[in-house]
């Protein structure tokens, strides 16, 4: 019997070590994660919790939020985080914190996109391995048993954390990493953010034909719905105040978000239901945020560090505004009003298309409904250093180029408002080999 | 529950602990226990359906030893006229029939209801869409198909007298709830279990190594073979417009559903004979080398051994044994020769048999296409087996060679591959998959086409499936020579040994970082 349990000990051992082994090797898949959970567990008080993707530590930076609400701030905030990931989040924030606030910042992503249960273990992990060794097996155990998880694999698979991340395609390499992400593990403490800051302005005259709208996959999934009610719940339960918030984004992606609208209504009333309130900063009035396009703006979705500092300072105005009760439903514009206020093309686009002897140019253009946009199409042909007009402005969205000679051609649209006697007020440029 | 999971293993883990300790005197009791509780955790509303069953047949069952109890008394009384005996005896008989008719229509009825109402109400119109499962809240009991068909063969078993009938309901609900067989089957028989769940267990160190090693062994099949295999042919077969794909990568899909198909069926039934064998109870094997078959006949009897063994009892003799099909084999006989007479009748029982394996798959007609072309094949084979012969001799091709047999298997996996094409596609799907395989052949498309198909997992997947697929061969390879692979590893040395464990169990794990999402067994579906 003593041989019998001493070979199972030593089998469970070689297990072990194994495990380990496989720990060391696999690359972390879960730096901003780990970066994330690490700054979250050396805080002491959680005043406000800012739970979302990157656009949530992007528009509402852990610092600047901290400083000009003089309270403290948790961000819980990473790269493509989703809704699944942002519930363990808020979950354990409840669990360990009173928050005043729990900000969730809405990513229409997270209402269409493919869960990624690898990007989940890796999330969890990163939590596990952040948080005191004491607190480890309790949490460990709770993630295990948790309803949606103690039925299926992934109970078991918790207890092996290298599956959340990646096979090494170079042995070495990885070796060389993983040492090195361990000497620089202590000093990486207190890195907070996923997506990094940045101080980039966007181009609206490069961005083309890219927006929210066209990444995503429509319509809202139901999973997803339920994911983002039970968070609504369980703030509700812990009677802490929730607020679902969309943070400003470029004017081009909400008027290029075909059901935008639609979904700002259903949002607020799904919020209502469970005692949450949906508040979309797109539409706040002057004197509540002030806009700022493109200097806000590293990209069409994502603000940038200017940006994240103007917002918030907003967002403390705000929450102070909340504490004294005032009306701030009257600080937002109804979307009629907003778009009315979009008497401008937010930028053009140009879509060439290779045809037998001729170049199909289609040109469209995002603006506001009380605008109509007029269109003149350039050309730069193949050996040519100047550009060539193909044809006057005109509301007509596209143009065939006639040719039969090959090579590289640089198209160009110009787009102004009808009516103005602007050279032209947007422009794309774009190439196409014929 | 899925079999990998914690609250399974919680389940097993603290049922041995109650069944070889507290509960060692009351063993059969503590499985009831267990199995409820994995019944329960997919859903209460499954119970009522589950306790229908059981009703219906165990009160059936008492009703048939009634009958028979009545008749015996009534038979028995002096003086009765032989006539009078007789008569008892056919009213007996008549009752009988009636009440397992009632008993079965009843119980197939839930089952189609389940299996097959959705199905043909979206073909009715309108107020039908309402009565499906779906409209009405209900989902698919667990494990229907396979304690329905158990239950069922209970019963018929009871109506031929192969064993009393069981008077105590909880044992009864034992036998057809016992939690490993319920996932996904075997069919088990009441006359092999009943004895078994009575009986006192020990435990015992090498019944548990030896269970462990099959579940170890059942779980690399299916989480390292078929959940990395089912990805890339869902790639390849699973497009919007298949006129775009070609016969080799049709043929390199169908090959490897091949390999998905057993390695999900068969290891998921390795990890609940396992479960059961750690409780001491042998259950019915499901699978033996089915690829290495000589002939479609064969390779049914080696392929879900269960439900082909219930089929045979239960649907093809009695058939096979009807007076018109009697009737039939001698006119066969009169008009075609003896062999006619004896083979005619059968293949028309198999068509049947296979008929209805298909439509047990699914109400849709490339699973009755597949069962169908399965029993045409075995019919064939019977009937044509005279000329097959006279063609071997005339041929002198040498039957008892080793390389003879080799075709034989290489033959048989052939046309058994040929039936998955409409086992795995619709069947205008499967048609176009099939011809394509022989009219537009080729292999350029694989070097173009294959790599993309393989990118559908990630990692060292395809390094796992071939590992894995080894260990599976070798271990096929084995028994097929009668070998006990379990023992065999047993006389390896400890390093070895022990290297092979962690290799099957490091097998299963690292396979889940190469697939974003595990999938249920495929049998779990019928």
């Amino acid at each position: 019997m003593k041989k019998r349990i001493i070979k199972i000990a030593a089998f469970l051992v070689g297990f072990l070590l194994i495990n380990l082994l496989l720990c060391g090797f696999m690359p972390p898949d879960n730096g901003s994660s780990l970066a994330m959970w690490r700054n979250y567990h050396s805080k002491d008080c959680v005043d406000i919790a800012v739970i979302g993707s990157s656009l949530a530590s992007c528009a509402l930076p852990e610092e600047k939020l901290a400083a000009a609400t003089g309270k403290s701030v948790a961000l819980m905030a990473t790269n493509s985080q989703s809704w699944d990931m942002s519930k363990i989040a808020l979950e354990s924030v409840l669990r360990e914190h009173t928050p005043q606030y729990v900000i969730l910042v809405m990513d229409l992503y997270n209402m269409t996109g493919e869960p990624y249960p690898k990007a989940q273990k890796a999330f969890l992990s990163a939590e596990l391995q952040t948080s005191r060794w004491q607190d480890r097996p309790a949490e460990l155990l709770r993630y295990m048993t948790s309803a949606d998880r103690f039925t299926d694999a992934d109970s078991l698979n918790a207890l092996f954390p290298w599956q959340g991340g990646n096979w090494p395609t170079d042995w070495p390499a990885t070796i060389r990493q993983k040492w090195n992400a361990l000497t620089a593990r202590i000093a990486a403490r207190g890195a907070a953010h996923g997506q990094p800051e940045g101080d980039t302005v966007i181009d609206f005259d490069t961005v083309g034909n890219v927006n929210t709208w066209n990444q995503t996959n429509h319509p809202f999934t139901q999973q997803h719905i339920d994911e983002l009610v039970s968070m609504m719940q369980l703030c509700q339960e812990k009677g802490v105040p929730l607020l679902v918030i969309s943070a400003p984004k470029t004017t081009l992606d909400v008027i290029s978000y075909d059901t935008y609208f639609d979904d700002y209504a259903f949002f607020k009333k799904l919020a209502g239901l469970y005692g949450a309130s949906y508040y979309d900063f797109n539409f706040a009035k002057q004197e509540l945020f002030a806009n700022v396009e493109p200097d806000y703006y590293k990209d069409f979705t994502h603000m940038n560090t200017t940006g994240g500092n103007a917002f918030s300072q907003c967002m403390a105005k705000f929450l102070a505004l909340l504490d004294e009760g005032a009306d701030v439903d009257a600080l937002f514009e109804t979307p009629e009003e907003y778009l009315a206020a979009v008497n401008y093309i937010t930028n053009v686009y140009l879509t060439p298309e290779i045809q037998t002897d001729k170049i199909l140019l289609l040109a469209g253009s995002y603006h506001g409904p009380s605008v109509e946009a007029e269109y003149e199409f350039w050309v730069k042909a193949p050996g040519e250093t100047e550009y060539a007009k193909i044809s006057d402005y005109d509301t007509r969205t596209w143009v065939e180029y006639p040719t039969t000679v090959h090579g590289s051609y640089q198209f160009r649209v110009n787009a102004r408002v009808v009516g103005s006697d602007a050279d032209f007020e947007r422009y794309y440029e774009c190439y196409l080999d014929f | 529950m899925e079999l990998y999971s914690l609250s399974f293993a919680l389940l097993v883990t603290v049922g041995l602990l109650l069944y070889y300790t507290v509960l060692r005197t009351r063993q059969w009791l503590c499985l009831l226990g267990l199995s409820l509780v994995f019944f329960a955790a997919s859903g209460w509303q499954d119970f009522a359906f589950l306790l229908f069953t059981a009703l219906t047949v165990w009160g059936g069952g008492l009703c048939l030893a009634k009958l028979d109890t009545d008749a015996a008394a009534r038979r028995k009384q002096p003086g009765l006229p032989k006539e009078e005996k007789k008569a008892i005896k056919a009213q007996t008989t008549r009752r009988k029939k009636g009440v397992l008719a009632g008993i079965l229509v009843v119980n197939f009825l839930v089952l189609g209801y389940f299996k097959y109402w959705s199905h043909f109400a979206a073909l009715l119109s309108g107020a039908w869409a309402a009565s499906t499962p779906s409209a009405l809240g209900l989902v698919m009991p667990l494990g229907i198909s396979f304690y329905t068909f158990q239950a069922v063969g209970y019963l018929i078993d009871c109506y031929r007298g192969r064993h009393p009938a069981e008077k105590n309901f909880a044992r009864f609900l034992l036998f057809i709830s016992f939690f490993p067989q319920l996932v996904q089957g075997p069919i088990n028989r009441y006359g092999e279990l009943e004895p078994q769940f009575m009986a006192r267990h020990t435990w015992d160190w090498e019944h548990t190594k030896r269970a462990l090693f099959l579940f170890a062994f059942g779980a690399m099949k299916k989480y390292a073979i078929s959940n990395l295999t089912s990805p890339t042919i869902a790639a390849i077969l699973d497009v919007e417009d298949a006129s775009g794909l070609t016969g080799a990568m049709a043929l390199l899909a169908i090959l490897l559903y091949s390999l998905q198909q057993y390695a999900d069926f068969s290891g998921g039934i390795d990890m609940v004979l396992g479960v059961a064998q750690l409780y001491d109870i042998q259950m019915m094997p499901n699978f033996r080398q089915p690829y290495f078959s000589t002939s479609l006949g064969d390779f049914w009897r080696r392929w879900h051994i269960s439900l082909g063994a219930w089929m045979r009892d239960y649907l093809f003799y009695p058939f096979a044994l009807t007076k018109p099909m009697q009737r039939f084999g001698k006119w066969a006989a009169k008009h075609g020769g003896k062999h006619l007479g004896r083979v005619l009748p059968a293949a028309v029982a198999n068509l049947l048999v296979f008929a209805v394996v298909g439509i047990w798959h699914g109400p849709e007609i490339h699973y009755l296409v597949w069962g169908l072309y399965n029993g045409v094949v075995i019919a064939l084979s019977d009937l044509l087996e005279p000329a097959f012969k006279k063609l071997n001799a005339a041929l002198h091709i040498p039957t008892e060679s080793r390389a003879w047999h080799l075709f034989r298997i290489l033959r048989t996996f052939v046309i058994v591959n040929i039936g998955w094409y409409f086992d795995r596609n619709g069947f205008m799907r499967g048609l176009l998959c099939l011809q394509k395989t022989f009219t537009d052949f080729r292999f350029d498309s694989l070097a173009a086409n294959a790599p993309g198909a393989f990118s559908a997992v990630s990692g060292p997947a395809w390094g796992i499936v071939i590992i894995s697929t080894v260990l599976v061969f070798v271990h096929s390879v084995l028994k097929e020579n009668g070998r006990d692979p379990y023992a065999d590893v047993q006389r390896l040395p400890l390093v070895v040994r022990w290297a092979l464990y962690y290799l099957v169990i490091f097998l299963t794990l690292i396979s889940f970082i190469c697939v974003t999402d595990t999938t249920g067994f495929l049998y779990a579906n019928f």
